[in-house]
């Protein structure tokens, strides 16, 4: 794991002294009261940005109200969700923590409450949710970079949600599911919202809902939780595997060569235990299909992987074995993982300078529409 | 990595005497007699290579499975229609010659368990009894060749332990093989204690293989589960098998299990499944909630210690970035060679090891065959430390 000494010497402020905080994330470092810790990496500014973060908005909670699928945010916004480090909002209390933190911009993202919705109800919600994402980030010029909201469960007014969201705010692409309620992602259903994303240029993220493919306490399949719940949190990365894996086998990303997809928590179980896969096509193609790459392949350029696996060794293998390019900061705020976020980039004991620039900063500022600093 | 097929036709027995490794590969030197047994040495030492993932059957219990709607695959394999096998699912002289062609000097070789749901205690004995009996003699017929993994019948606990100490006793079997689930109850139950307890008492190392999807003949668990997985890909095989033995690790840890037997050694099947490439989020989940906490707080160790020790990773994740993530985070005595023989994998088993850049010499003698010594008790070429 990293050394303290090895990561502090690629820290600075603009202000120069500070105080090592004592809080609850070890080896963070406390800017000024007033400033931001300014993440500098061989001498250079770095401008980080963070892939994988959430929030709500509080506009919807008028429509939704008193929708059982809604549960998650109404109980947000009733402060009675608990266990968060900051509020699932974008607020002052949110950039004071990402300006101590060294996170210059959040790709915030709302992970989909509504899919289980009908069409009347989220052709409402969904462009109020996307104005408010909008609204609430224009409060905070160059820091947020909300990710669209979609109905995916209507795929072609999806299309055109994403489309408003686009053309109207500037998203730099959708949050979607690894499932979507119970369709999964490799069905030829969804199509007409890939040609959308390819159209506009603009990638989607990926993010599991809850352990094993819940949707507010809808599981699928059912019981599964109970085979995972006694065994710590294996039912989001494999809901991505099992995602990801229908997008590779049922030729979504052949279909859609321009389609660009970030997977939450570094991608789940498939990026360190593919080789199965490749050789499983190799064993029996039949059972594979007309597959244009080794599944292994699509990690390496449509599939686009977040920082956050927790362990060296383990993000050391994402960025040898698909490259450094494939890699984005993920930070997963406001939950709370004992995670130092940026310091866990900056303090990888296997990552270069170069590496981790690319992954804090200079991979998203290339492949996503980033807002400019304020 | 080589192509499987280019692999396997070179390695043909018509080519006796002649070497195929390139130039270019970074193969142990090898010789290989006429006719003979390709013989692995690294740095310069001879290493007795040992497999601790080959599958087998014996048709003894044929005649008590006669009226019982279990054991389809032994059946299907009895009566020559399985197909899709490197070499025959049974010993035979082709086995050898396989092994001999492909420089595995022991095979260990398991029975995956087909026979927990019987419910008939005494059909289960008796099952038991004649096929521990076929599997040690069946391995005799080729000595310092074979191991068998004993089978027990893990849906009677006590029983179990019987049957372990009989096959360990008895016939010398150094291990046994069980399933990612005992039709349907997790690893991690303290019911199967008694068993556990057993292992550890005879010195007994577990190798734990998953059951299509958690199947068995038909049973699938969690219901749904395979409904998720179908379509394109072999998702059940690809997906469902390391989702079962990861299941089967977090149970054994999260249920105190290897707490409460410091002793066990658990091999697991494919690379241990997911959970070995994968516990940053296991570990870092300990802090992440109450209720997280207090699941961690229980345990002696931190998540990821258990593959440092008692869980142990078998060497078929074909890649060697896979490969090389186990023997960096876990270190190399928590790797072992394995196969999958004879299923039909494009895979080159000990070259595999052979050719993963970054492993030391030391190392990969470790995986290929110095951790088996110590775990079944197999005496290498010479004494090594």
């Amino acid at each position: 794991m990293q050394n303290r000494r090895q990561f502090i010497k690629y820290v600075g402020t603009a202000a120069g002294a500070f105080v090592a905080g004592s809080g609850f994330l070890a080896g963070c470092r406390r800017g000024e009261q007033t400033g931001r810790r300014q993440v500098m990496i061989g001498g250079r500014r770095v401008r980080t940005i963070d892939t994988h973060s959430h929030c709500f908005v509080r506009e919807v909670v008028p429509i939704v109200k008193g929708q059982e699928w809604a549960s998650i945010l109404l109980s947000s916004d009733a402060g009675t969700r608990g266990n968060r480090i900051t509020p699932d909002f974008m607020g002052s209390e949110r950039v004071a923590w990402m300006d101590e933190h060294g996170v210059d911009v959040q790709m915030v993202s709302i992970n989909p409450y509504w899919f289980v919705g009908e069409r009347g109800i989220v052709s409402e919600l969904i462009p109020a949710q996307n104005e408010a994402l909008a609204a609430n980030a224009a409060k905070f010029p160059g820091r947020f970079a909300p990710w669209a909201s979609v109905a995916l469960q209507f795929p072609e007014l999806a299309a055109q949600q994403l489309d408003e969201a686009v053309k109207k705010y500037n998203m730099p692409g959708a949050a979607i599911a690894s499932n979507i309620n119970g369709t999964e992602l490799g069905s030829p259903a969804l199509d007409p919202f890939w040609a959308k994303c390819v159209e506009l240029g603009v990638a989607c993220f990926l993010h599991p809902q809850a352990e094993g493919g819940q949707f507010n306490n809808r599981r699928w399949p059912e019981e599964f939780n109970e085979r995972l719940a006694p065994i710590g949190p294996l039912g989001q990365p494999l809901d991505t595997a099992i995602g990801l894996a229908h997008m590779i086998f049922e030729g979504t990303f052949d279909r859609f060569p321009g389609l660009r997809i970030i997977g939450a928590h570094g991608a789940g179980f498939l990026p360190s235990y593919v080789g199965r896969a490749d050789s499983s096509c190799e064993w029996t193609p039949k059972g594979c299909g007309p597959l244009k790459k080794k599944p292994s392949d699509y990690f390496r350029e449509q599939i686009i992987i977040d920082s956050l696996v927790f362990d060296d060794h383990e993000l050391r293998l994402r960025v040898e074995k698909y490259g450094v390019g494939q890699i984005m900061l993920g930070t997963d705020h406001p939950a709370p993982w004992p995670t130092k976020n940026v310091d866990d980039v900056l303090g990888n004991q296997f990552l270069n300078d170069a590496q981790k620039e690319a992954i804090l900063s200079t991979n998203a500022l290339k492949m996503l529409k980033i807002p400019a600093e304020a | 990595m080589p192509d499987r097929r280019t692999f396997i036709r070179g390695m043909s027995t018509a080519a006796a005497g002649m070497l195929i490794a390139g130039a270019a590969r970074q193969m142990g030197a090898q010789t290989r007699p006429a006719g003979g047994r390709r013989q692995i040495t690294i740095g310069g030492r001879r290493v007795k290579t040992i497999d601790i993932h080959t599958h087998v059957y014996v048709r003894d219990v044929i005649p008590l499975l006669r009226n019982v709607d279990i054991g389809g695959t032994v059946k299907s394999a009895a009566s020559g229609t399985r197909g899709n096998r490197l070499t025959p699912d049974f010993l035979d002289a082709e086995s050898v010659r396989w092994m001999d062609d492909h420089g595995i000097d022991v095979q260990a070789r398991s029975i995956n368990p087909y026979w927990y749901s019987l419910t008939d205690r005494a059909l289960a004995t008796k099952l038991i009894a004649v096929q521990n009996a076929a599997l040690a003699r069946d391995c005799a017929k080729f000595p310092g060749r074979f191991v068998g993994l004993a089978t027990c019948a893990l849906q009677f606990p006590d029983l179990a332990a019987q049957q372990l100490e009989e096959a360990v006793k008895t016939h010398g079997m150094p291990g046994v093989a069980i399933a990612a689930n005992i039709n349907g109850e997790e690893l991690g139950s303290e019911r199967f204690d008694p068993f556990y307890k057993a292992c550890v008492d005879l010195g007994a190392a577990i190798f734990v293989h998953p059951q299509g999807e958690g199947k068995f003949d038909g049973r699938a668990y969690p219901k749904g589960f395979a409904d998720r997985l179908r379509g394109m890909g072999n998702l059940g095989n690809v997906i469902g098998y390391p989702t079962e033995t990861s299941i089967a690790f977090g149970s054994l840890i999260y249920s105190g299990t290897l707490d409460r037997f410091p002793g066990l050694r658990v091999v697991g099947a494919h690379g241990g499944g997911f959970i070995f490439s994968y516990s940053g989020r296991l570990d870092a989940n300990c802090e992440f909630s109450e209720g997280a906490r207090k699941r961690c707080a229980a345990l002696k160790k931190k998540p990821s210690d258990y593959m440092r020790e008692q869980l142990i990773s078998d060497s078929l994740v074909f890649n060697p970035e896979e490969l090389l993530l186990r023997v960096r985070q876990y270190g190399v005595s928590q790797v072992v060679l394995g196969t999958d023989h004879p299923a039909p994998w494009p895979t080159t088993g000990v070259d595999h090891v052979l050719e993963t850049p970054g492993l030391t010499d030391d190392e990969k003698f470790a995986i290929l065959g110095g951790n088996l010594s110590k775990l079944l008790r197999i005496p290498q070429f010479e004494a090594t430390t």
